[in-house]
């Protein structure tokens, strides 16, 4: 997947205009993600830097068996 | 011009077909949108991923003043319906809802809708087949269809999963999807154990109820990480739910329940074979499909075959063998035949009947017509009636009275099927029908027929 904003970056682009959905979004779901909002946000990041952290680490075991085969 | 029926709710445009050819017409309302989602590359690289509808643009005379564009989506065959998908087309239908607001939020742009209705499989692979879906993301704004993907997809999985499969019929009954009180009601109490489910069903569901008729608060913000962390736990609990592996009676005919010895069983094969041969067909519904077993003998020659039976295990292991062998021919699908999908929706015309949506070029009725005779009581005058209105061609098997799986639907009955005869078969069939080829199946009392209409 092509990264096209590093982890946690929260810019997004501020549109003038300020338009309602065309679906009715529900006003109990619309405040329930802004309650949630930082439960996932956490999980996320968190699951993120596992995984980075999981690639990392077998990244690493990866090279050194490379470099005592070349010494 | 016709304007497509299911068209009129968004007003940045809408659906029409001129000459058999479908148009969508983009208003000038989407322009800033649609300018977005072609210059940004995003249109490009959910084509190229298979998850959005490619297009065109054309040159054709604007339908009215609102109008910027107008487009020509790649055409599609045959419009299927969420009530007529197995969990995990729905499933497939779901992530791939997921991954287009995961792409759309890396380009600043979000899914201002996430209707199962706008996804349809296109040689096998869920696509998006809105192009006027994504809108520019505002700062800080929640997902604006996020109850709307949970109604659609989450709800009725869930439902699907850990109630019963059949249950996907109440997508039918609500056409915006399965209201989460009602969801949260008909799950079982363990579901509040399983945090995506608590979060996302039970919670929002009360939510909901809560904060009914209320102003929305607009003091708080919904961040790119949060939303993130929204889509990829629907994602993610999505992607755990499996349908169990248990398989249904219907799904064991070919191994227990078959009427055939291995002879006789090819004997049919071959004859099928044949009378595809001679039909050439351009289209193909096998009607009582089972686990497409027939369904792939007729998508040889790469003829487009929808695969209907009424039970969801076979529908569901014919799908999951056609996403193992990459076919992308067969298209399997629930139905019941004594009651197809009905007009729903707006005017009764927001979504299709399946009679509007043939007739197919050819059909297949395999070991089925017993089926609707003796256990539903239809006579075969109706039969014929209903097969001439669905197909130019068919491909049917007479199964007699005195065949051991017909007998066993009468036994236990009054016989009141005088009726049901080879004689009157052949009588009712003719007046819609002229019978080309007729075989009996050797080692067994079954006749093969190909009826070409009148």
């Amino acid at each position: 997947m092509k990264k096209k904003h590093p982890i946690g970056i929260t810019i997004i682009l501020l549109l003038a205009s300020n338009t309602k959905a065309y679906i009715d979004p529900g006003t109990g779901s619309m405040i329930f993600q802004m309650l949630i909002a930082s439960l996932v946000g956490l999980i996320f990041m968190l699951k993120l830097y596992w995984k980075n952290l999981k690639n990392r680490i077998k990244k690493q075991l990866n090279k050194n068996p490379n470099k005592k085969k070349n010494e | 011009m016709n304007e497509t029926r299911s068209s009129f709710r968004d007003p940045d445009g809408f659906v029409y077909a001129e000459e058999g050819v479908v148009y969508r017409q983009i208003n000038q309302s989407y322009k800033i949108n649609y300018d977005h989602l072609i210059e940004s590359g995003l249109y490009d690289e959910l084509v190229e991923n298979d998850l959005l509808i490619s297009h065109s643009e054309v040159k054709k005379k604007e339908l009215n003043e609102n109008a910027y564009k107008i487009i020509q989506p790649e055409q599609i065959s045959f419009i299927s319906y969420p009530y007529e998908w197995c969990f995990s087309q729905l499933k497939d239908a779901a992530i791939t809802t997921l991954k287009l607001q995961e792409k759309a939020l890396e380009y600043q742009m979000s899914l201002k809708d996430a209707s199962a209705y706008n996804i349809q499989f296109i040689k096998n692979k869920p696509k998006l087949i809105d192009t006027l879906s994504f809108e520019l993301t505002k700062k800080g704004q929640p997902w604006v269809a996020y109850k709307q993907f949970c109604q659609h997809f989450l709800a009725p999985l869930a439902l699907m999963k850990y109630k019963d499969a059949r249950l996907n019929q109440l997508t039918k009954a609500y056409l915006d999807g399965i209201p989460l009180d009602l969801a949260s009601s008909l799950l079982p109490a363990k579901t509040s154990l399983k945090y995506p489910l608590l979060l996302h069903i039970h919670l929002h569901s009360k939510s909901q109820k809560k904060y009914i008729n209320k102003p929305q608060k607009t003091n708080k913000n919904m961040s790119m990480n949060s939303l993130l962390g929204l889509i990829d736990s629907l994602k993610s609990s999505i992607k755990k739910m499996r349908t169990d592996s248990k398989s249904s009676h219907w799904q064991q005919y070919y191994e227990k329940e078959i009427n055939y010895d291995k002879k006789s069983m090819e004997e049919k094969k071959r004859i099928v074979k044949y009378y595809l041969k001679k039909a050439e067909p351009t289209n193909i519904w096998d009607m009582g499909a089972n686990i497409g077993v027939f369904s792939r003998i007729a998508c040889e020659n790469n003829v487009p075959t929808i695969s209907f039976d009424i039970d969801h295990s076979c529908v569901e292991a014919n799908y999951l063998r056609t996403k193992e062998k990459n076919e992308k021919n067969i298209m399997p699908l629930l139905l019941d035949l004594t009651n197809p999908s009905p007009g729903i929706g707006w005017n009764n015309q927001e979504r299709m009947s399946l009679i509007e949506r043939g007739p197919a070029d050819t059909i297949m009725a395999l070991a089925l017509i017993h089926h609707l005779a003796i256990t539903n009581n239809i006579p075969l005058n109706l039969l014929a009636s209903f097969f001439n209105q669905l197909c130019n061609k068919l491909i049917i098997e007479y199964i007699p009275k005195q065949d051991s799986n017909a007998k066993r639907l009468w036994q236990s009955r009054e016989d009141i099927f005088q009726h049901y005869t080879k004689a009157n078969f052949e009588h009712e069939f003719r007046k819609y029908f002229i019978i080309k080829e007729k075989q009996e199946i050797k080692g067994t009392q079954r006749i093969m027929y190909l009826m070409v209409k009148k």
